[in-house]
């Protein structure tokens, strides 16, 4: 589990693994499966609705949280499979790879998941969405327009968050 | 993840990375005291499955993971990553996608691999460990020889045969062996 010092941005953000844009796109779920946020900057094949292509996305980390939980080789008392975890209890997962993909993904205490959909080859990215969040703190969360749970309409979050994943490997 | 991972000596990140040919060399040469201060007497494999084309767990193994699970609970883990393999595949951006090859959780990491008929192998292992995918393609070999080429075995049904059973025990051992790095 994460634990988060503050929520004050890092004087400098973790360096980027390589040069180039390989970010392909980057998902923001709270915890009740609204998708917050979706930003896409490089996604050729698209087979579905973006509304059943978020519900996918969340049902897939869903799952997989649930199946690592109950995997988890270290642990004695796993539970049963698919019965709802809070943030933090069992064992989640940080990333997976296919041939063609890397999804990293990180989950705050408060239940909000973070996504970012990447090259295959992309080197470990938990500290770049932890920067993230951060950005996600300081400019939606601090923003007295925001209400939790909607969607982000935040033209000053979207740009930042554009330009560090650009600048990422 | 403020210690597991962190506080692992330098060569178990260095593992953790995909390495060059050299490195890998370089792996193996280590003194053995060194990384077996490292390794302690952990398994680096926990366990490991093989499920049908549709699903189905044809052979499970367990090499000391913590909590014993029951055959049902194997079933349902197995038919679950066949899902995910195949929800995986539909949410990639760009096309061309296998499925998921490397699931990496806070524990373990889990290593898939799918033959061309569909049938999936994986592995679940301690995190960073390497030479999985190689272990995965033996243990496909070891299939196809033992159990494919048993005149007995019935397609898609569970694996119980004497022959691939030693085998693949003995190719786990030199894998651990490998990583010890005799």
């Amino acid at each position: 589990m994460q634990f988060f010092g503050g929520t004050e941005i890092s004087p400098s953000p973790p360096a980027p693994t390589a040069s180039g844009n390989n970010a392909h796109m980057l998902y923001i779920f709270n915890r009740n499966g609204i998708c917050l946020l979706y930003r896409e900057w490089n996604r050729p094949l698209k087979t579905l609705s973006s509304q059943q292509d978020h519900k996918l996305m969340f049902g897939l980390l869903f799952s997989l949280k649930s199946l690592t939980a109950k995997m988890d080789p270290t642990s004695v008392e796993k539970g049963n499979l698919g019965v709802p975890q809070l943030p933090g209890q069992g064992c989640s997962f940080h990333s997976f790879r296919t041939n063609t993909y890397k999804l990293s993904f990180m989950e705050s205490p408060s239940g909000i998941k973070i996504i970012l959909v990447t090259h295959p080859r992309t080197g470990d990215l938990r500290d770049s969405l932890k920067y993230i969040y951060n950005l996600y703190v300081e400019y939606v969360v601090k923003n007295p327009l925001y209400s939790p749970g909607s969607p982000i309409r935040c033209e000053l979050f979207n740009k930042t968050v554009d330009q560090y994943v650009r600048g990422l490997g | 993840m403020p210690s597991a991972l962190g506080e692992e000596p330098n060569t178990l990140s260095a593992l953790g990375r995909r390495s060059s040919k050299a490195d890998e060399k370089r792996q193996r040469h280590t003194p053995l005291l060194e990384t077996q201060s490292n390794k302690q007497t952990m398994a680096a494999v926990y366990s490991l499955y093989i499920i049908n084309k549709s699903g189905g767990l044809i052979f499970y193994k367990d090499y000391g993971s913590a909590g014993r699970m029951d055959t049902n609970d194997t079933l349902r883990l197995a038919s679950l990553w066949h899902s995910m393999h195949a929800i995986s595949q539909q949410l990639s951006p760009v096309s061309g996608c296998s499925g998921i090859e490397l699931l990496q959780a806070d524990t373990f990491d889990l290593h898939c691999f799918q033959s061309l008929t569909g049938t999936k192998f994986f592995v679940v292992c301690e995190p960073g460990t390497l030479h999985m995918e190689s272990l995965l393609k033996h243990i496909y070999e070891l299939y196809t020889d033992y159990v494919l080429k048993n005149p007995f075995y019935e397609m898609e049904m569970p694996i119980r045969c004497e022959l691939f059973d030693i085998n693949l025990a003995q190719a786990v051992q030199k894998d651990r062996v490998a990583l010890l790095g005799r």
